[in-house]
């Protein structure tokens, strides 16, 4: 393979593995838990710029650009303080808005707070680089590749360690969703007031969700931001998150598989795929349509297959009785039986 | 023993008394069954117990602890379940799902613990699966384990519901109207239900409708009316009140 074929791969496997995170994060908030975090963009910009300024050094008033908490980490600190402070931050948002908000208000809070959040984070130029946003972020380990960023062996490095992350943030939802703590989430997103009846804290719960969420959101910005090296409020517009969602809805909700594909088929796919089309009329015309392709995908998918492309799993237990097994006698169920597994609680 | 206190218990909306200071108890294995014509306050007072409904004054006492004004899932905590008006099973979870989730959380089961490993919970499914089929057959439900919650008929969306709140260490189980919906024949197992339930002691409110039920197996009632308990007793005796005879007339 010639570089720049090789470069455009790992270009594309650095992006779905941070995609893949992302989307991991959401379909246990909102595909498990039913949480609809429409501000969820905010974390993985929280993450993107935790990475950054924790990387850059500090911040001098001679600089281009000024942030504040300026530090040089080494590696693999600022990614886990970007899942840190991603999941912090969704902690804040919970204790504020769940306890007091229905889902579909705090849906509404928190695209708006995603709204406030870039409107805040463009004029305060003091904070983290306003409208330009902070550029020049260090990559990590790059002096173990003679601090050659560009060279193939470093970006086959960095897309390898990106797809072990994101690998491991679907395989810790998937193992939360096949548990009985999962189980427990989907009472909750299918019937709050009788998931509540069975001793089940909405709170509590949610708050745990939102945060292991935001951990990964936070995450996979912090990868995004070391491996392109620059991070701007254009980049995460609130209509952002509304990829992730349309990546969910289109691959399956509540489906690690669905996803993956989810996270490969929008994100990646719709963002690469338009730059394949030739250019008709004027030049943003194919960004622009990018956006209607988006917005028009889930409508898509409602209308004739709204379960999305992989849907949730039915979840059969082995040994099930089948037609024609003799029923039990009843006189086996006694009050012993029943209540003995259910003792020794937690 | 006590299990189930209510003093004074009240609840306003606005100008609106929807329960008015009702005194109420139940006993360790008494089945008690609250009557009365629709809008009487009956399933408010179970809500209050349960605490989804939070009391404008009074005290709910579970087991001599004041309960009053706690948030659902902690009364739960104390073996208190119930089932809802309209059954409420969750729609896109398994009947067998519906019902495993009615068991407490245990250790092995915190999210530390499922992301660590899966051994531990993994090691308890077999006995769980086991006793909630052993509910199922008892129901006839036993083929119907791996159907949806949104798959079931009323009548079976209302067993389902019952078993599941079953599952846990029960003290104390609050019924709204269990035989609604449910086929005749069905009916007398629910009744034998929760007869057993009882003779292993545990205590249970019931708002029914159904008298056939209520005179079956409840071992005393309440009759309440705008709010208001207008008699209690023994079944035999109340009915034949002039009260509750006006009560239900006059609607």
């Amino acid at each position: 393979m010639s570089n720049p074929i090789i470069y455009y791969v790992t270009l594309l496997a650095v992006y779905g593995a941070v995609y893949a995170m992302a989307c991991a994060g959401l379909s246990l908030e909102f595909g498990v838990t039913g949480v609809i975090n429409f501000g969820y963009i905010i974390f993985q910009a929280a993450g993107a710029y935790t990475a950054a300024v924790l990387t850059l050094g500090p911040s001098s008033s001679s600089d281009f650009q000024h942030y504040i908490g300026g530090a040089r980490w080494p590696f693999p600190l600022p990614l886990i303080a970007a899942a840190v402070v991603g999941a912090a931050l969704s902690a804040g948002v919970a204790v504020l808005g769940i306890r007091r908000l229905r889902s579909d208000y705090l849906a509404i809070v928190l695209l708006v707070a995603s709204l406030i959040a870039t409107t805040v984070a463009t004029n305060a130029t003091r904070l983290v680089g306003g409208a330009a946003g902070l550029a020049l972020v260090p990559h990590p380990l790059v002096s173990l590749f003679n601090n050659n960023a560009q060279g193939v062996g470093y970006n086959v490095a960095f897309a390898v360690g990106a797809a072990v992350l994101a690998a491991l943030c679907l395989l810790i939802v998937h193992r939360i969703t096949e548990s009985p703590y999962g189980r427990r989430l989907r009472a909750l997103r299918e019937n709050e007031l009788a998931a509540e009846a069975q001793g089940i804290s909405t709170f509590r719960m949610h708050l745990v969700v939102v945060m292991v969420g935001g951990a990964m959101a936070g995450l996979s910005g912090g990868i995004l931001v070391q491996y392109i090296s620059a991070w701007a409020p254009s980049g995460w517009f609130y209509p952002e998150t509304f990829v992730f969602f349309t990546a969910l809805i289109v691959g399956g909700m509540a489906n690690n598989w669905g996803a993956l594909l989810g996270a490969i088929l929008v994100p990646l796919g719709i963002g690469e795929g338009v730059r394949y089309l030739p250019t008709i009329g004027s030049a943003t015309l194919t960004t622009a349509l990018q956006w209607i392709v988006i917005g028009l995908l889930p409508l898509v998918i409602f209308w004739f297959r709204p379960q999305g492309i992989i849907p949730e799993r039915r979840r059969r237990f082995a040994g099930a009785p089948r037609a024609g097994t003799p029923v039990v006698d009843r006189s086996l169920v006694n009050g012993a039986e029943l209540t003995a597994s259910s003792r020794g609680r937690s | 023993m006590t299990l189930l206190e209510c003093r004074q218990v009240r609840k306003a909306y606005g100008g609106l008394v929807a329960v008015d200071d009702v005194d109420l108890r139940i006993r360790a294995g008494e089945i008690l069954g609250v009557l009365g014509p629709n809008g009487a306050g009956k399933s408010t007072l179970l809500n209050i117990v349960a605490g989804s409904v939070r009391p404008t004054a009074g005290q709910v006492l579970i087991d001599g602890v004041d309960c009053t004004g706690l948030q659902p899932h902690r009364v739960a905590d104390r073996g208190v379940r119930r089932t809802f008006q309209v059954a409420a099973v969750y729609p896109r979870l398994t009947v067998m799902e519906n019902l495993l989730v009615g068991l407490p959380a245990r250790r092995g089961e915190s999210l530390l613990s499922v992301v660590g490993s899966g051994r531990r919970w993994r090691s308890q499914e077999p006995a769980d699966l086991r006793n909630a089929r052993l509910l199922l057959a008892k129901f006839g439900l036993g083929q119907k384990e791996d159907l949806y919650g949104e798959e079931l008929s009323g009548g079976e969306r209302r067993l389902v519901e019952i078993m599941r709140a079953t599952m846990a260490p029960l003290r104390l189980l609050l019924l709204d109207e269990p035989m609604a919906g449910v086929n005749p024949r069905m009916m007398g197992v629910i009744e034998d239900y929760i007869a057993e339930l009882a003779s292993r002691g545990i205590g249970i409110m019931m708002i029914e409708h159904r008298m056939e039920s209520v005179d079956r197996i409840c071992h005393s009632v309440t009759v309440m009316a705008q709010g208001a308990v207008i008699a209690s007793g023994k079944f035999e005796d109340v009915r034949r009140a002039d009260a509750v005879v006006g009560a239900y007339i006059a609607g």
